[in-house]
């Protein structure tokens, strides 16, 4: 597989809950309370739980681990939070990640380096 | 000088500073459960690591009694990974986090700290298998 600069990766959708948060919590071990204690969340100046940086991070793993299959190997990933992302709203269904303008290498014949350089989130 | 410039210059005082030494093995039943838990069901996970399944067996950054004087709460200001060999169900992981840097910052939102730590992950035969980079940010 040899990517084209501006190729677009497919889009992976995700419906994190929080149930999901408490499962990841667990898996990783980081029970800091902003993760599955609305109240809490609330305390410390957020609009409610928000998703841990670093599931945000495994979902973009995901992305690009799915994209490239064994044609390809992970050499450098960015997860940058921003205000607005991975927010759980109350209600909320469901929300969407993409990852924007990707790039690796120039030159490169495999994708030596893939980089989401921004996450946006859509609500559906 | 305010509090919060000493409190700043406290922790800037831990650049460099290094934490403990983490080891731990990768297990297939914790593989499987942080699999599950961010709902990747690509088979190959069931022997080799998910990218980001690093910060599962060490943690990714250093407590520091200072940092918690500092606002109200943490945020995950992001996480900067580079890979360099695969890791694999009975991998032995020795992750080494130290502090990277330490400063103060005005946004839009107010002033925040930031902290920025560095982890190592290193396998059974003495060869470095990742890099982290993470911002840890204080509000």
């Amino acid at each position: 597989m040899t990517p084209k600069l501006g190729e677009e990766i497919p889009e992976l959708v995700k419906h994190p809950t929080t149930r999901q948060l408490v499962q990841y919590a667990g898996a990783q071990g980081d029970f800091y309370e902003i993760h599955y204690d609305q109240d809490f969340a609330r305390s410390v100046g957020l609009p409610g739980v928000i998703l841990h940086g670093l599931l945000k991070a495994a979902f973009l793993g995901q992305l690009v681990t799915d994209w490239h299959g064994d044609k390809g190997t992970l050499k450098t990933a960015i997860e940058a939070s921003t205000s607005r992302g991975g927010r759980i709203g109350a209600g909320a269904g469901s929300q969407r990640w993409t990852a924007i303008r990707p790039s690796w290498r120039s030159g490169a014949r495999t994708p030596t380096a893939t980089r989401p350089r921004s996450v946006r989130r859509r609500s559906r | 000088v305010s509090t919060t410039t000493s409190l700043v210059e406290r922790l800037r005082a831990r650049i460099g500073q290094k934490g403990s030494l983490t080891e731990a093995i990768v297990e297939a039943g914790h593989l499987k459960r942080f699999v599950e838990a961010i709902g990747d069901p690509n088979p190959r996970w069931t022997k080799e690591a998910p990218p980001t399944f690093l910060v599962a067996l060490a943690p990714a950054s250093m407590h520091l009694d200072e940092a918690e004087e500092y606002g109200k709460g943490w945020l995950n200001g992001g996480n900067r990974f580079e890979y360099i060999e695969p890791v694999r169900v009975g991998d032995r992981i020795t992750a080494t986090g130290k502090v990277a840097d330490v400063y103060e910052k005005t946004g839009s939102s107010g002033t925040l700290l930031f902290i920025i730590f560095e982890t190592e992950y290193v396998n059974q035969h003495g060869r470095p298998v990742a890099r982290l980079r993470g911002t840890a940010i204080r509000r």
